[in-house]
């Protein structure tokens, strides 16, 4: 048997795994520099992945189809956002439900809108649009599928923007949230506007796994099969930063590849634990890192009184005639 | 008044939920009350469709047991999936095994300790890491869950593959006289229901009602200050991580000899994350997580009468448990501040100086 490593139909395996898993992995890494843990990934992504698929049938379209998957994720993360800040359950819980609730939402929709059975693209493909040129090895650097580069470009983008201004208000929020309100700095609308961003990006990554790998949409409590948490765990395996976590991506990837490589193999069922095993390897050994300080922590009752106070909302029920501080009189 | 209200409100968030939900699929062409009847029908209409429903209860009710022992210390173990399936295939083992050496009643007592310790083991795996490195426990619970629901698949169609029936993978059934049943009215009770309930009553009371649950929860409610007060944190979170992978190792055993007898694909549906939904609807009135259990229970259990008589998608029971916490969790919120979900119909003349002063 040939070395399973060399081939290049292996590295387009191992491409076209990494890209879910590394929008995944970008779409937290944003959230967490923002100090919001996004346990919801996986319900973001079998959302978006649903509806990818759903949109490609309506629209007879791969591509209208990725951006209603994509508009989905996004919608998602809004709600993951009300549902975290407004109703207070804190990122953990929140996720936890978004999690849940999209299994049964997207399983519900499934039947009431195509089979119980699932529904499939039809074999189109989100192929790229430009001819192939050169040999295999080249092909396997410039003719991949555009997501791909989208999603190197993404990596490259959040690693520049994180040094920004911009930037810098996003991680201030994830160190110090009661700083970053010292600062001035509109704590909900900011997490708003980044689970928004990464909602893209996570959607991205759940359209691209819906209609780009799998095809089909058949039993939602499968069907993401942990790649949203294994981008979580990509984010902590490299520091919080997007290069490095797309690198870990890729990692996990080639563990994650190698069980469709030895399919005939007694040994390809077993291999099925490899890429869960690397991953719990490399978050528990590695210690080292240490991400934003203020990750996953419940906003402080002060932004939620800047929110109200800004809002012109007064406490009725002490009397409704109270001044509101920075009321002016 | 507001005490009231903690147990209250769960139960008309529940109420509320699946009204809204029985409105939405009636909107959607579905006959209401043919739901309402497969509902009732499923779930508690004949003696066989009531032990359905207190045999799914039992894994819903220790699953969440466990969670909330992790929660109230202050970590989020959710591996309860995965911690019940291992503690399933532990029992299997020890009851093939044992069955016919040893008298059924210790055969039973032997593989129940042997769910609860591959229960505890698995559950560690996750909690060293977290308590001496400082791993995130939430990932790698998660990830555990995916290597034992590989582990116990692949044991199912390789080792464990059942001689008498090779077309489907599964495993043999273990003997009769392990089951822990009782035929009352046509239909087979689990005893694993008395078990579970047992099993969380002394939990809660342990944690709710001792000196020890009460620094177990002081760490849960502020680290800093537990640290302070001079409580090992590191000892209490080894225990908080054994004990409940114990109790979904329970969970794991009580299923196998009480409810499925064997493991075939779908033998354990997602357990665990019902058990998460429990927690959060009991946190403020933990004695009714054995209440929730059962509800939720009866549920799970009306899903095929759901999809059969009423030909509504099963999916449906997965919002119908979720949707009681988002409700649960907007009447807290509109407890705590009655109107900041319209916060524009407030905004008054004042305000606008104040937003003025503020940009």
């Amino acid at each position: 048997m040939d070395n399973p490593f060399i081939t290049v139909e292996y590295w387009n395996a191992v491409l076209r795994i990494a890209t879910p898993i590394g929008f995944a992995a970008l779409g937290c890494l944003l959230c967490s520099r923002a100090g919001v843990l996004l346990i919801g990934v996986e319900g973001i992504m079998l959302g978006s992945a649903f509806f990818g698929i759903a949109g490609t049938v309506w629209t007879d379209s791969i591509w209208l189809g990725f951006l209603i998957g994509v508009a989905s994720g996004v919608l998602i993360s809004q709600i993951l956002g009300l549902l975290t800040m407004r109703a207070r359950m804190g990122d953990v819980v929140g996720g936890l439900v978004v999690h849940i609730g999209a299994i049964g939402v997207t399983g519900f929709l499934l039947a009431e809108w195509f089979s119980e059975t699932g529904a499939t693209t039809g074999g189109k493909q989100l192929e790229a649009p430009w001819p192939e040129f050169g040999g295999a090895l080249v092909g396997l650097v410039l003719h991949q599928q555009p997501l791909v580069y989208a999603m190197i470009a993404i990596a490259i983008a959040l690693h520049l923007s994180l040094r920004s201004l911009t930037g810098l208000t996003v991680r201030a929020a994830g160190e110090s949230m009661r700083a970053a309100m010292a600062l001035g700095i509109r704590l909900i609308p900011l997490r708003f506007l980044v689970l928004a961003v990464s909602g893209a990006i996570v959607g991205c990554g759940g359209a691209f796994l819906g209609v780009g790998v799998a095809g089909t949409f058949g039993q939602p409590a499968t069907m993401i099969g942990g790649q949203g948490f294994i981008g979580l765990a990509c984010v902590m395996f490299g520091a919080w930063r997007p290069l490095q976590a797309l690198a870990a991506t890729m990692i996990f990837a080639a563990a994650y590849a190698l069980q469709f490589r030895v399919l005939s193999d007694d040994l390809s069922g077993w291999l099925q634990l490899l890429p869960y095993v690397v991953v719990l390897a490399a978050i528990m050994l590695r210690s080292s890192a240490r991400g934003p300080a203020e990750e996953g922590q419940d906003l402080p009752e002060a932004a939620y009184e800047a929110s109200r106070r800004r809002a012109g909302w007064r406490p009725a029920r002490w009397g409704g005639k109270t001044a509101v501080a920075g009321d002016g009189k | 008044m507001r005490r009231a209200a903690d147990g209250a409100l769960p139960l008309i968030a529940f109420v509320a939920s699946m009204a809204l939900l029985i409105g939405l699929l009636a909107l959607l062409g579905y006959d209401a009350s043919v739901i309402l009847t497969a509902l009732w029908e499923g779930s508690m209409g004949s003696p066989s469709a009531l032990s359905t429903s207190l045999g799914q209860a039992v894994p819903i009710i220790l699953t969440a047991a466990a969670f909330w022992l992790t929660v109230s210390a202050g970590v989020f173990n959710i591996g309860m999936d995965g911690q019940l399936q291992l503690g399933g295939l532990a029992t299997l083992l020890v009851a093939f095994a044992l069955v016919g050496v040893l008298p059924a009643l210790l055969v039973i007592v032997v593989g129940v300790a042997a769910g609860a310790l591959a229960g505890a083991l698995w559950s560690a795996l996750a909690g060293v890491p977290k308590i001496t490195r400082g791993t995130n426990e939430i990932v790698s619970t998660l990830m555990l869950n995916f290597v034992a629901f590989v582990i116990v698949g692949e044991m199912m169609r390789g080792a464990l593959q059942s001689e008498t029936n090779r077309l489907t993978p599964q495993t043999d059934k273990i003997d009769e006289s392990l089951h822990i049943t009782s035929t009352i009215g046509g239909a087979q009770f689990s005893w694993g229901i008395v078990i579970a309930i047992a099993f969380t009553v002394a939990l809660l009371g342990i944690v709710l009602m001792t000196s020890l649950g009460l620094r177990l929860r002081a760490i849960g409610l502020n680290a800093e200050a537990a640290r302070h007060a001079a409580i090992p944190i590191p000892r209490y979170w080894h225990g908080v991580f054994l004990c409940a992978g114990a109790l979904s190792g329970i969970a794991g055993a009580l299923v196998i000899l009480g409810l499925r007898f064997h493991i075939a694909p779908g033998w354990a549906p997602l357990w665990g994350f019902q058990g998460v939904l429990v927690t959060f609807l009991a946190l403020r009135r933990p004695w009714l997580i054995p209440l929730w259990g059962v509800l939720f229970g009866m549920l799970a259990a009306a899903g095929p009468a759901l999809k059969g008589s009423a030909s509504v998608p099963d999916s449906i029971v997965t919002v119908m448990i979720t949707l009681p916490v988002i409700v649960l969790y907007l009447l807290y919120a509109l407890q705590r501040e009655p109107l900041s979900w319209l916060p524009r119909l407030r905004a008054a003349g004042p305000s606008r100086a104040a937003e003025a002063q503020d940009g």
